[in-house]
This record gives structure tokens, sequence and C-alpha cells, in this order.
């Protein structure tokens, strides 16, 4: 056996990992990947958001960090509607979908006054 | 330089009792500042300034309408004090009318009550005895000669002060010189009244005719008077003579009466219309006072505060009245004049000087030439040779002082003499002194006057080692010899005790005397000669760190100055940078609308079809939608306390209209399931 040979199996495994992820993934209801799509626009928001205050400085801070918590909380509130959405969690089964919807409404609202009052 | 003005200050300061009295002057002066005050924004204002005027002797009022007008809105009031004022207006400047005057006394004779407070039962009865001055008698017939009686026993309480000045603002009425005074002037009112007192209450009139000197004594304010500029005292003081005056009594001591004229005098700078008034009726009151017994009126005062052995050595009294006019009397004689180790001098005669009037003369030198500060008691007799004034005060006999030859001694630590110098007075030493580790430098002298040949102790005899270059000082006290019969001082100049003061650095410093005293014109200051001293061994205690002479120690220097540093501006990129990062930003949007929509395949078909369903879910959108914008003009111009009503608002629809839309959403779930 060559040296490269584990470094082809570590590649090998991960790229198996993430077929196995994306087969699995088109099992996923529409509505659980509009959820993930709405989380990962957050992180990317966040993303962005944290790449221009190292490039340019984080003056002024309050601003930057309403942005940035926006976002990831807002993330956070998408991945706990998910979870509680999700009917392959057992952990909410009894919750109604509806009332999960209007709790994560009230959560968001709540979040961006928060927000919106600390962005300057 | 220090020790001249402190013996000039000392001079000045025992410049003889000065002269406390009101003249002609002080009196116009204040007389103008009543007449060109304009404004009467009140009765009481308009009380003080006719009143002070009538007193001043003036015929025509400036302010008498307006005067009138004030007190004849007073007339509804029910308090005895304003009806007073309205009263002493009305019946003063002639503008009370008979209704008026008839409910003004019906008002005073309800009010006099035993237990009334001192300045009510005034009030009360100088209106009635100002209406039967104006023969408005009004309702005076009422009184009863048993009411009035009962009112003077009732202020038969106030006959002993508990020492306070001012009359204190409490329903009985409190012991004090005030309240004595108004006392005082209540009995004077009630006997212009004329009604038969019984004998109990003539009793107590009795007893307030004697009272004047105790009420001083026991108050406190025979000792010392407050000054100027204390209000309340002058109005205490002032009603106390005005009603010492109107009952006629005479028992005020002499020196209580020359007090009283120290704090009137003190006080003649008046600010306001109410101490104008409080000074005009108490100066109006001591000179009643002064005319029922002329001897209390007198003012001795020493115009000499020091004599020189050099000069003329003549002693000067003046006497005159209490507004500074020389004052005729029988005789001047000095009582004593005691000087601490000096024998007294005893009633010696003063002789009338025949070029200043109203000046006694006595050549104090001929009977003592000592120097130093002399307590003096002077008294002026009449021809009957009683005492009719007297004063106590300081005289200096002072001279010109000169040092004598002073030695030099230099000696080690046991004692053994090394080296010894004379030094002529006010000439240094040519010789150049050096003191070493352990040895001592003593310099002995005698001080003495120069006309008198007296020797002097002086209060400041010092030795000061001074090195300008180094800003080191160093000071030695001269003490007197206890063996010498001379009168010899002497300072001992150790090189550790200098240590203690200048540190271990050594140098050569310049050896000057200092002399002062207050017997002395002059102060002495003589550089004697320099004197080199050692540097100080380690392990020496005394490591004060040395003092630079005019140099403050470092705490109590001024600071260095602040200088506040601004924060500098943070950097900010460039607002083209802004905007880009703005647009990318909103990149992950785009991204996210692009792939709902055609990959997750997001769409509207589960919006509900049913109206009311419809409804309710558009207006819960719509709420959501204005939550949203309600924060985003919070963000641009609102404050929380104006958003949050709204908001409360906003969120009550939202939260009904998505609780209608939600829970129609969830039965048609369960029904389809």
């Amino acid at each position: 056996m060559s040296s490269a040979g584990p470094k082809t199996a570590g590649l090998d495994a991960v790229r198996g990992i993430f077929r196995t992820f994306a087969q699995e993934y088109k099992k996923t209801p529409s509505k659980i990947k509009i959820l993930d799509a709405f989380a990962v626009y957050a992180l990317a928001t966040a993303a962005l958001q944290f790449i221009y205050m190292r490039l340019v400085g984080s003056f002024p801070f309050n601003a930057f960090l309403a942005g940035f918590l926006a976002c990831i909380g807002f993330f956070v509130l998408t991945v706990c509607l998910r979870l509680q959405l999700d009917k392959q969690s057992s952990d909410f089964k009894d919750l109604a979908p509806e009332r999960a919807l209007a709790d994560y409404v009230l959560c968001n609202c709540a979040l961006f006054l928060g927000v919106w009052n600390f962005i300057g | 330089m220090l020790l001249r003005l402190t013996c000039l200050v000392l001079a000045l300061s025992l410049s003889g009792s000065s002269a406390q009295v009101v003249t002609s002057s002080d009196e116009r002066k204040v007389h103008s500042f009543v007449l060109h005050e304009q404004k009467l924004g009140s009765l009481d204002t308009a009380f003080h300034i006719v009143k002070s005027l009538l007193l001043f002797g003036e015929k025509e009022i400036p302010q008498r309408d307006q005067a009138c007008s004030l007190a004849a809105q007073a007339w509804v009031r029910q308090d005895a004090v304003s009806l007073f004022q309205a009263t002493e207006i009305g019946t003063s400047l002639g503008c009370i009318s008979a209704e008026d005057a008839q409910a003004a006394s019906a008002a005073a004779v309800e009010a006099l009550q035993p237990d009334a407070p001192p300045q009510v039962t005034r009030a009360a009865l100088g209106i009635l005895a100002a209406l039967k001055r104006k023969g408005l008698g009004g309702s005076t017939a009422s009184l009863s000669s048993q009411q009035l009686s009962q009112v003077v026993v009732g202020l038969r309480k106030l006959v002993h002060t508990d020492g306070s000045g001012r009359l204190r603002h409490s329903k009985g009425g409190l012991p004090s010189v005030e309240a004595t005074g108004l006392a005082y002037l209540s009995l004077a009112a009630a006997r212009e009244l004329g009604i038969d007192l019984d004998d109990e209450a003539d009793a107590a009139v009795e007893q307030f005719l004697t009272s004047p000197a105790q009420v001083l004594e026991k108050s406190g304010t025979s000792g010392s008077l407050a000054g100027a500029g204390d209000r309340d005292m002058l109005a205490a003081i002032s009603t106390f003579l005005s009603g010492a005056a109107a009952i006629g009594t005479s028992d005020v001591e002499p020196a209580q009466m020359k007090r009283l004229l120290g704090f009137l005098a003190a006080n003649k700078h008046i600010g306001d219309v109410q101490d104008a008034y409080h000074f005009a009726i108490g100066l109006e009151g001591y000179k009643a006072l002064v005319a029922a017994s002329p001897r209390t009126g007198l003012v001795v005062a020493s115009v000499t505060p020091a004599i020189l052995l050099s000069g003329m050595g003549i002693l000067e009294i003046l006497v005159t009245d209490f507004q500074g006019k020389p004052a005729q009397v029988g005789g001047v004689r000095l009582v004593s004049a005691e000087r601490s180790g000096s024998p007294a001098l005893l009633e010696q005669p003063l002789q009338q000087s025949p070029e200043k009037a109203g000046v006694w003369t006595l050549d104090f030198l001929s009977h003592t030439t000592d120097l130093g500060l002399y307590k003096l008691t002077v008294v002026a007799v009449n021809a009957d040779q009683r005492v009719i004034g007297e004063m106590t005060g300081d005289l200096l006999v002072q001279d010109e002082l000169r040092s004598g030859d002073a030695t030099l001694v230099l000696s080690d630590s046991d004692g053994d003499e090394l080296e010894r110098w004379t030094a002529q007075p006010g000439l240094p030493l040519s010789d150049h002194i050096s003191l070493d580790i352990s040895q001592n430098l003593k310099v002995s002298f005698l001080i003495k006057s120069v006309k008198g040949e007296q020797v002097v102790q002086p209060q400041h005899a010092l030795l000061r080692l001074d090195n300008a270059s180094q800003g080191l000082q160093a000071y030695a006290i001269a003490k007197p010899v206890k063996k010498a019969s001379d009168g010899r001082l002497h300072a001992t100049i150790s090189h550790a005790a200098l240590e203690k003061q200048i540190g271990q650095q050594g140098g050569t410093f310049q050896l000057v005397l200092m002399v002062g005293d207050t017997s002395g014109t002059n102060a002495r200051e003589w550089t004697m000669g320099s004197v080199h001293i050692s540097p100080g061994q380690g392990g020496s205690k005394g490591k004060v760190a040395p003092q630079r002479p005019g140099v403050l120690p470092a705490h109590f220097r001024p600071l260095p100055e602040i200088k506040h540093i601004f924060q500098q501006p943070s950097p900010r990129p460039p607002m083209l940078v802004s905007y880009i990062f703005t647009a990318v930003v909103l990149l992950p949007l785009l991204g996210l609308g692009y792939v709902l929509t055609t990959q997750l395949g997001a769409n509207l078909k589960g919006f509900p079809q049913e109206q009311v369903a419809r409804l309710s879910a558009i207006c819960f959108h719509a709420g959501v939608a204005s939550i949203l914008g309600l924060y985003t003009i919070f963000w641009l111009g609102l404050n929380l306390l104006q958003t949050l009503p709204v908001l409360a608002v906003l969120g009550l629809f939202t939260a009904a209209s998505g609780y209608q839309a939600l829970s129609r959403q969830a039965n048609a779930r369960l029904k389809a399931q």
C-alpha cells in the first residue's frame, strides 16, 4: 500500500457522509427545507456582517452587535421551530404546529424589538 | 520683614477702645436710605417705611396714598399684627375711617387674652392706644380692667428671659429679649388706655420696671453683643430699647448701655427698610433712656494706642456723648494702669485739654517708662465725683530696640570651647565658622531699648540659617539665660538638630539673628556671618527632606494642569464601501427568495380560501408587517415610551387575528386527518 492510502480513505469517508446526508435530506418535507433555507440565510447574513466588521472595524459596536445578534437570534428561533415542526422529533409530538408558529412569531417580535432598540 | 509687619498689626490692634457712636451723619444716611425707597410691595414694608420716616421727622410721606391703599386692604384680615400695622399707618397718615377703626378695636379686644403671644398682645394694645390717641375711641370702652389686668399678669412670665434674643415663633410666646421688649410696649399702651389695673397687675408692672438690667444680664447680651449683620438681634435689641424707653425705666447699667450703643453703631449700615426701622426705633429708645439717665449715655475712649519713649508720652482720653459730641464732665481719672511684672499705676487725675474739646490728657511717661502693654481703667466723674462713665483698654509703651555685641562660642560634644567670636551689632563676622558633626555653636546676645536703655526680653528671638542656593533654612529659638542677671539671650545650634531640619546635605549658610517685640517700634534682622555645616553621616535620624524657603511642600503646591485628551473619532470606512457591503448583506435575501421559489417550491396555495379564514390570515400577516413597520419608525424617530402603546395595540390586533387564523388552520388540519 502507498502512503496516500489513508488520506484517500479519509476523503472517501467524507464524501460518503455528504452523499448519505444528501440522500436522506431529500426525504425531508419541503416545509422543513424552507425553514432550513431561512436558517442558512440568517447564518450567511451573520457571516457577512462579521466579515465586514473584521475588515472595517467594529465602530459603532452596538450596531454590529444588534445586526449580528439579530441574525443569530433569528437562526436559533428558526431552528427551534424546525425542531417543533419536524414529525421525526419525538419531543414535540403533542405540540400543535400552529402553536409553534405563534410562539415563533411572538419570539421574533420580542427579538426584533430588542434589536431595533439596541441598533442605535 | 515679616516681623515688622507682625509688630505693626499687633500695635494697630491695640489701638485703644475705639469710640462706638452713632452720629447725626449716620442718622441722616439711614433717613436718606428710607426716603429713597420707592416700592411699597406689602403692608409690612409700608409700615416700616412710614414709621421710620415719621421717626426721622418727615412731615410729608411721599408714598402716602400707596400706604393708605395697602392699609385699607388689611381691614378684612383677622390677625392682630396686620391690623396693628394698618392702624398705625391709618392713624399716622389720617386715612382711617370710623368704621375701620371700630372693626380694628373690636378685633383687638377679642385678641387680648392672657395666654396670647406677646406680639399679639402688643399689637392689640397698640391698636387701642393708637385709636384713643386719635380720638377714634371705637370699642375700647368694652375693654374691662379685669381683662387688661389678666393680660398684664400674663406678661409677667417674660420678665426673665431664657437667654435667647429674637422671639421664637411659638404659640405661647417664649421668653426672649424681643418678647420682653414687646411686653414693655404692651404695658406702655395699657397705661395710655388709662384703665385702672388691679393690685396683682400693678405688682407685675413694678417687676417690669425693675427688670431691664436683669433681662440683659440673663440673656447674655450684656456680655458681648453680636456685631454687624445680625438682623435678628437688631430687631430684638431695638424692640427692647423701644419698650424700655416706653415704660420709662432707667434700670439699665452704664456698661450695658455702652454695649447697646456699640451694637447700634455696628449696625448702622443697613440694607433694607426693616433694618432701618429697627435701627430707628432702637436709637429712639436709646436716646430716651439716656435722657432719663444722662450718665448712661457717656462714651469714654482712649485715642492713644501707643506711646513712644522718644515722644511726648501723653495719654489722651476722649469723653463724648453717644453721638460723638464732646461731653462736659466734672473730671476724668486714671484708676489703674497695670502691666505684668510691674507695679500698677493708680489713681492719677487727667487734665482737660485746652485745645481739643472733650479730650483729657495725662503725661504717662512722667509716671512710668517701663515698656510693654498696659491695661488701663479710666473713669469720668460728674461734679459730685460720681462715676458717670468708664473705659477699659490697652496702652502700648514702645521704644526702638537695639542689640548689643553678640558672642559666638563653638564647642565640642563635651562642652569644651573650641573657638569664640564677638560680633558687633549690625556687622557680620569676618571669620568663617565651621560646624562639624557633634559640634555646637552657641550665640548669646542682649536686646535693649534705645531711649530708656531697658533690657528687653523679646517675644520673638530666632537664629535663622539660610542657604539660598540650595533652598535650605533652619531655625534655633533664643531663650533667656537662666543664671544670667543681665537679661542675655542665647540660642544653641547643634549639628544633630540641624540635620533634622535640613537633612544631611550640609553647606554654607548665612547666620541671621531676628528679633521682634510689641514694645519695639522696629524689628531687628542682623546677618552675623556665614557658617559652613559639614554633611551628616549615614544612620542619622535626620532624614527629613530639606525645605526650600518660599516653596510649599509638594502636597500644598498646585498640581499639574489637566490636559484633556478627547477621544479621537474611530476610523470609518468610506461611504462607498458601506453601500457595497449593504448590498452584499442583502444578497443572501435574494438567494433565499430564489431558492424558496425555484428549488423548494414555496407557494401560497395553502393560503386559506374560506372568506373568514382568509380575512383572519390577511389581518394576521398585516399585523406582523405593521409591527415590523412600527419598529422601523421607532428606529427612525420615536422613543420607547411612544412606541410601546402603539405596539400594544398592534400586538393585540395581531394576536387576535392570529388566533383566529391559526385556530381555523388547526381545525382544518384536524378535519383532514
